[in-house]
């Protein structure tokens, strides 16, 4: 049997590894055999290629040195970086995380960390463990990820890319459109992967769309988002596609156009109606900007294309929890687990809905589990959680030793800390309470209660000016926040009888 | 992620010995039962089998299912199904097509007749045979030409070339244009195409027609190795490495047929007419298709997709119907329809899959639900007696430790660490660089030893040391990650710059981690000689600045007093010192009046020589018992005037330095827009002219680096000045202390306000503290009976605009310590200020503060543990750990909620009544009571502990 054949049948069974080798005892036979070395580069793009699209976290270079940004202050509703104040009212039943934008069902890459909008702010904002990211620039990250994959190769890189004759491949396509992916994937040098689709591109009279989402991709890893945006255009024109929309609408999101990124779903959902990923592009968008209820709307229409969609499922019953319905959140949650997810955060979360729904057998058996299945990066929140449970059956040292433990688990909890502070104020110990809601309310600025019981506490022990300063604190997250507003007139009315 | 998983119709468990099983068609080879098909399974090894499942019981195989079983010659590649005779042989039964490498050959089955026990037995029979000249790789099947009655097949070969078989006969071979690795290829009946997908991640359309006669050979073979380049029809870019394609052709001629491919990471449809019908893309890895046109409704595809994770998803063109778990990856699949005796119907659209193991079965979507049994938590056999004795046990532990809260571990017991500092009494020459050099032949230098010596192992052991500005040490920090017995370090200190000494001191700290992990702290300070800094010259006669020291003792001889330096005999009563590169200072001595006179023509070098004899004298006179009856004092008047003219001079180079940072901010923003520019020249795509930015870019950069040795220059200057004030207010404080007769406290307290610390390298300056200070005690301590704390303005520490002020308040407090005011404590906080409370609570924080700072200046060992306090008291948990980290993350599913921590507030609403007194009241109750304000220093030092916000809090303690 011809073994070309087998490589072939062993590269569709995606069994890439095997078919790495048989290609290297052909090409030993014969070096010069083109077929064999483009299936091989093939073959190993596969092995390291991720989606582009979801993988992609901002370092802090990329946002502070960002020169793409139109102004400083951005409208309100048409920035992500800015924390818009019609989401502020949302404060009040959805906690948000350490940027300020209101928590999503889905832990993906940066949805915990938001943008900040200078140096100041960039190094300011607490870099806890669990939202620490990257601070060198993305271009620079994937450099060093090429090197790395160098390193897997027993006997050298299998092709010398300063070598390569990059003019003698561009004009042949089939050669060299897996030629880039390889270049561009494997061995992550953009300006090869760059220098090579341009020349292809100008080889094929720039007709083929397939090397204008090239050029775009390699301009977005460089940092050059209006070029990328062109080049996106320009293949969308010749041929729309899915993954050429989404392309688009992550350089504008990256560029922080919101809106934009919103035009670009809508065009896109046009052409492609009902495809899951530009209608979850959307409610991602709308999550952000903090529109819940619309964010809410088109995760439904995802589950009404795809209804084993995890990121909806789990965001639909998110919302229906905090907008106060436990039982339904229950009954999304429960099908996640039908479906096979078992993991810590599920568990945490039904068994919080459990316990908000009045159904209480269940909800120490899956606290139990979830400690069980737990991480030490989950653990802290299951504690926070069970914690909240021993307040709510009103056993105040168990709330106690649970945000603790909390603590043990991430020392970073601003939660926690600001619960153990009400614990203490309440035990009357005004020093503690005091030193955890101020490291509460430094752990997370956009955390209102933090500054809301500290300037409480500082109103009660007489330190009037304190209380005043963070009770503005309080209200410039939550401007709507009643009872901080109550706290600030009473403190101006005293302020004007002095 | 799926709730059901597909049930078995039938299956061959384990019986099935064929390892490497490669492809797999169904299709009715007998003409009994037309209706039903037939499974046909091909292996590598050659092996050829064909089954008639039948629906049992269990889903169970019976050997008679399998109808044949043959080894042929040659491994199998792939199998098909379909009519592939015509004439006087053709039956209603389908022949079977096997490719083998090198060979295409058709068969058919036939029934043999068995003996009366046997039941009948089949086999296969050749009908005909084409050897291949080329290595095949796959082939399709269709009515080419659009015949039909007859199916014709195309072979593609691994390099390329589609050879068209017409039955027994070999009609033409054609090389694919741009050929490089063989892909998917079919054949479209509406419009007589054939849909090749190529290396360039596309398809390719080519006609029927276009192929068979792009030659200009008479005679066609298989060896084709000439003819007309063939164009594609139409062409489509998918843009990804494309895995299976499938036609579903059209009932009607009009309607263009679909074609679906199966990429990556996307399944589309595309019209035989070669534009985009849908798309789809997956979040998964797609692992195998199959398709059809549903029944329900027109042009609806049902496409059956595998993913990599086994499951199959059963989507309606793009929206998902049904997901159904696989027993296993299948690497082919199909739908046939089969008998089912049981029921005794036909079953349609049965599932037929063969795995990568080379399992077959047949299953069907049920609603059997997948069970995923989590893994059951850690169940120990609980004894209730012992969990509640250990339950409380702890309990009382933990109870005790809040109770007691802040209990700090003292750990005085035993020092884990020794250390022993000494000076070396020699005086060796300096060869490290230094600016004395440029005045001076040679320096010297002195050896510091620190020995360091441990009874148990200590790890991260640090040693730092710091030296007043124009002394150098040749190392500042010293790490030794483990420390087992004993260790010296050697460090020479030595003069760097030209400025004048101020002092003397040099600070050391030791921080290490002790055997348990408890880090620790120590701090020294250790003496440099005078030799170091001043060496004698001859004395000088008349100078302008003059101090004048009586003391109540016989005049000591210059010689005893001096002892370490080389003098003349003839200076026992005139000696001259003259700092290395800096000015002289003349010491006289008066036999008869028990004076002694310091002059200098600078007045700031006069502090060091003052301070040498005044602590000389006093040690000399000082007996054994450690009393002493030496008394000095110093009578003339202040040199207030050189005082404010070194402030002056002070603070006119701050503003120096200030202006030269404009000029460099104002220098750099240039720079980085001139850049800015050229960046985006460089970027056009037309090539425009640089229209001399590139000149300005260097000229901005010259101007830079001149901007930044300007800063340099004023920087020292400033450190210069800085030095000299040091020295001044050091010189002043001594004489306050000598003339005036105020205690030691009292000076002490003093000098906190009036610091002689001038620290050069940070924003806020010597001018706004000191200020602060003498207005706050000028305020407080030394204010007019009766109107303490009384200010019209509030103190700030912002940059002065001018030092008038400061000289006022200067004056002010000498002046009132003239007058005989006192630098008591302060109690005059009155009871009634809100802030008392305040100011009592901070004690804590400052005491801290104090242990670090303060102590240092001290020369007796003290160990001050500095991060036990936090780690034992709880009151902050948050020592220094290791942050890990952050891993890749991928799509993590769900994410813990947290609910906010609003709602504990608001349940702490709910325990007490909803008005606030109440609790209000609570909380005073359970407050300490308020206590008096000791001292009035922590209220300086502490406001950035105590806020976040310095600016802010600056307004809440003054």
């Amino acid at each position: 049997m011809d073994p070309l054949w087998q490589a072939l049948d062993l590269y569709r069974r995606h069994k890439f590894e095997k078919c790495v080798e048989v290609c290297s005892q052909i090409l030993e036979n014969n070096p010069y055999d083109e077929a064999v070395w483009s299936l091989k580069t093939r073959a190993l793009t596969e092995q390291v290629q991720v989606d582009d699209i979801e993988a992609d976290e901002e370092g802090i270079v990329d946002v502070v040195l960002d020169d793409n940004t139109i102004r400083a202050v951005p409208r309100p509703g048409t920035s992500l970086r800015a924390v818009s104040a019609s989401s502020s009212s949302t404060q009040a039943f959805r906690p948000s995380s350490a940027s300020g934008r209101p928590l999503s069902g889905v832990a993906r890459p940066g949805t915990d960390s938001g943008r900040p909008g200078t140096v100041d702010q960039a190094l300011k904002t607490p870099r806890t463990a669990r939202t620490a990211r990257p601070v060198s620039a993305t271009s620079g990250r994937f450099v060093r990820l090429g090197t790395a994959s160098m390193l897997t190769q027993s006997d050298g890189p299998f092709i010398n890319l300063a070598r390569l004759n990059i003019g003698k491949y561009s004009s042949r396509p089939a050669v060299a459109k897996a030629l880039f992916d390889y270049i561009f994937h494997h061995e992550n040098s953009i300006r090869e992967a760059m220098e090579l689709a341009s020349q292809a591109l100008q080889a094929s009279k720039y007709e083929d769309w397939f090397w204008k989402v090239c050029m775009g991709k390699c301009y977005f890893r460089l940092g050059m988002f209006r070029d990328a945006e062109a080049q996106f255009k320009s293949a969308l024109k010749q041929q729309p596609m899915i993954t050429t929309y989404l392309q688009l609408a992550k350089i504008s999101v990256r560029m922080d156009q919101p809106l934009a990124a919103l035009e670009v779903f809508r065009t896109g959902l046009d052409m492609f109606p009902g495809d899951v990923h530009l209608l979850t592009g959307v409610a991602r968008i709308q999550e952000a900007l903090g529109n819940l209820s619309l964010s809410a709307k088109y995760y439904k229409s995802v589950l009404n294309e795809d209804s084993t969609h995890i990121e909806a499922i789990a965001c639909i019953g998110m919302n229906h929890f905090y907008s106060d319905q436990p039982e339904l959140s229950l009954r999304f949650y429960r099908r996640l687990l039908q479906m096979g997810v078992g993991t810590a955060e599920l568990y945490n979360n039904l068994g919080l809905c459990c316990f908000y729904a009045q159904q209480y057998d269940m909800t120490l058996t899956c606290f139990q589990r979830a400690l069980a299945l737990a991480t030490d990066e989950a653990l802290a929140d299951v504690w926070y959680n069970v914690g909240h449970l021993a307040l709510g059956i009103g056993d105040v040292n168990l709330a106690y030793q649970c945000f603790r433990l909390a603590l043990s688990a991430n020392n970073d909890h601003a939660e926690s800390y600001n619960n153990l502070g009400v614990l203490e104020m309440r035990k009357g110990r005004t020093e503690q309470a005091r030193a955890y809601l101020q490291t509460a309310a430094s752990l997370a600025p956009n955390m209102f209660e933090a500054h809301y019981n500290y300037s409480s506490l500082s109103e009660k022990t007489g330190d009037l000016q304190t209380s005043y300063v963070l009770v503005q604190r309080s209200l410039s997250t939550f401007p709507t926040h009643s009872d901080s507003r109550d706290l600030l007139q009473q403190l101006q009315k005293h302020f004007q009888h002095m | 992620m799926s709730l059901f998983k597909a049930r078995e119709w039938w299956q061959v468990d384990g019986r099935n010995e064929q390892e490497d099983a490669s492809s797999l068609a169904v299709g009715s080879l007998t003409e009994e039962n037309e209706n039903t098909h037939q499974i046909i399974v091909g292996s590598l090894k050659g092996i050829i089998q064909v089954y008639q499942p039948t629906a049992r019981q269990d889903a169970s195989y019976g050997v008679d299912d399998l109808l044949v079983e043959q080894q042929l010659s040659a491994p199998v590649l792939q199998v098909a199904c379909g009519r592939f005779l015509s004439g006087p042989q053709s039956s209603s039964a389908e022949q079977l097509v096997v490719l083998h490498p090198r060979q295409l050959t058709v068969y058919q089955l036939s029934r043999k007749q068995g003996l009366d026990t046997q039941g009948d037995s089949f086999v296969l029979s050749m009908v005909y045979q084409h050897t291949l000249a080329r290595s095949a790789y796959s082939f399709t099947v269709g009515h080419f030409g659009g015949v039909k009655s007859k199916e014709y097949i195309a072979v593609l070969s691994l390099d390329g070339v589609l050879s068209v078989f017409e039955q027994d006969s070999h009609s033409f071979s054609r090389f694919l244009p741009g050929f490089l690795l063989p892909g998917p290829i079919e054949y479209v009946e509406r419009n007589d195409r054939f849909v090749v997908c190529t290396s360039e991640y596309s398809l390719e359309s080519f006609k029927y027609q276009d192929l068979a006669t792009a030659t200009d050979d008479k005679v066609e073979n298989q060896n084709a190795n000439t003819g007309r380049r063939i164009s594609a029809d139409w062409k489509f870019g998918i843009g990804e490495p494309i895995h299976r394609i499938q036609v579903i052709q059209s009932q009607d001629k009009d309607e263009p047929a679909s074609i679906l491919v199966l990429s990556k990471q996307t399944l589309t449809s595309i019209l035989d007419t070669g534009s985009i019908s849908w798309s789809k893309r997956f979040d998964f890895t797609p692992v195998n298709l199959t398709s059809y046109p549903s029944l329900m409704f027109d042009n609806r595809i049902i496409s059956l997709v595998v993913t990599d994770t086994d499951t199959l998803l059963v989507y309606d063109n793009i929206t998902l119907r049904w997901a159904a778990q696989l027993p296993y990856r299948p690497h082919s699949l199909c739908r046939g329809k089969f008998w089912d005796a049981l029921a005794s119907g036909m079953r349609e659209g049965l599932v037929v899959l063969l795995g990568e193991e080379s399992e077959l079965s047949i299953c069907y979507l049920g609603t059997d639900p997948t069970i995923h049994t989590p893994p059951p938590p850690d169940t120990r056999e609980v004894n209730y007696e012992d969990t509640d004795r250990e339950l409380a046990k702890l309990s009382g532990i933990i109870r005790q430790s809040q109770k007691t809260g802040n209990n700090n571990v003292s750990n005085k017991n035993i020092p884990q660490l020794k250390v022993e500092t000494t000076v070396s009494s020699q005086m060796e020459l300096c060869h490290f660089p230094s600016r004395v050099f440029e005045l001076e032949q040679a320096v010297p230098m002195v050896q510091i030893a620190v020995k360091l010596s441990t009874t148990s192992p200590l790890t991260r052991v640090r040693v730092s040391l710091l030296a007043t500005t124009p002394l150098h040490l040749s190392q500042e920090t010293i790490s030794i990650t483990s420390l087992t017995d004993t260790e010296t370090i050697k460090v020479f200190a030595y003069l760097y710059e030209t400025f004048v000494v101020s002092s003397l001191e040099v600070k050391m700290v030791v921080t290490f981690l002790s055997s348990n992990g408890v880090p620790q702290s120590q701090a020294y300070t250790i003496l440099l000689p005078l030799s170091l800094v001043v060496k004698p010259c001859p004395p000088i006669k008349d100078a302008d600045f003059k101090v004048t020291l009586s003391t109540n003792k016989p005049a000591v001889s210059l010689l005893e007093i001096f002892p370490e330096f080389v003098l003349d005999s003839s200076m026992a009563n005139a000696a001259g010192f003259q700092i290395y590169g800096g000015p002289s200072i003349t010491v006289l001595s008066s036999k008869t009046s028990q004076r002694y006179r310091l002059q200098s023509e600078n007045l700031p070098s006069l502090w060091i020589i003052t301070q040498q004899i005044q602590s000389r004298l006093k040690q000399r006179f000082t007996d054994s018992s450690g009393k002493s009856e030496f008394e000095c004092s110093y009578t003339s008047s202040l040199p207030l005037q050189e005082f404010y003219a070194e402030i002056d001079n002070h603070f006119a180079k701050r503003k120096q330095v200030q202006t030269c940072m404009e000029t460099l901010a104002q220098r750099t923003a240039q720079f980085r827009a001139i850049e800015r520019r050229l960046l985006t020249r460089f970027k056009d795509k037309t090539p425009t002219p640089l229209t001399n930015l590139d000149m300005l870019l260097e000229g901005t950069y010259k101007q830079v680096l001149g901007s930044c040795d300007q800063v340099d220059i004023i920087n020292r200057e400033l450190e210069r000045s800085g030095a000299n004030l040091s020295c001044i207010v050091r010189l002043l404080l001594l004489l306050v202390r000598l003339s005036l007769t105020i205690s030691e406290e009292e000076v002490e307290k003093l000098e906190s306000a009036l610091t002689p610390i001038v620290q050069s390298c940070q924003e806020q300056g010597w001018e706004e503290t000191t200020d602060a200070g003498l207005t706050f005690l000028l305020r407080t301590a030394l204010a007019k009976p009766g109107r303490e704390n009384q200010g019209a303005t509030p103190i700030t520490l912002d940059y002065p605009k001018e030092v008038t002020r400061l000289k006022k308040h200067v004056s002010s407090v000498v002046d009132r310590i003239n007058k005989g005011g006192k630098i008591h404590d302060i109690t005059v906080m009155p009871d009634s200020s809100p802030f008392v409370h305040e100011v009592t609570q901070d004690e804590a924080f400052d005491k801290e503060a104090l242990e670090v700072v303060g102590k240092s200046v001290s020369n007796e060992k003290e160990i001050t543990p500095v991060g036990t306090r936090f780690g034992e008291s709880g009151e902050r948990t948050r020592s220094a750990r290791i942050r890990s980290a952050r891993s890749a993350r991928s799509t993590r599913s769900s994410r813990s909620s947290r609910p906010s921590s609003r709602a504990s507030v608001s349940s702490e609403d709910d325990d007490i009544p909803p008005d606030g007194p109440v609790d209000l009241d609570q909380l005073d109750k359970d407050m300490p009571p308020l206590l008096p304000v000791q001292n009035y220093k922590k209220v300086i030092e502490s406001p950035q502990e105590i806020f976040p916000n310095p600016e802010k809090s600056e307004e809440d303690i003054w």
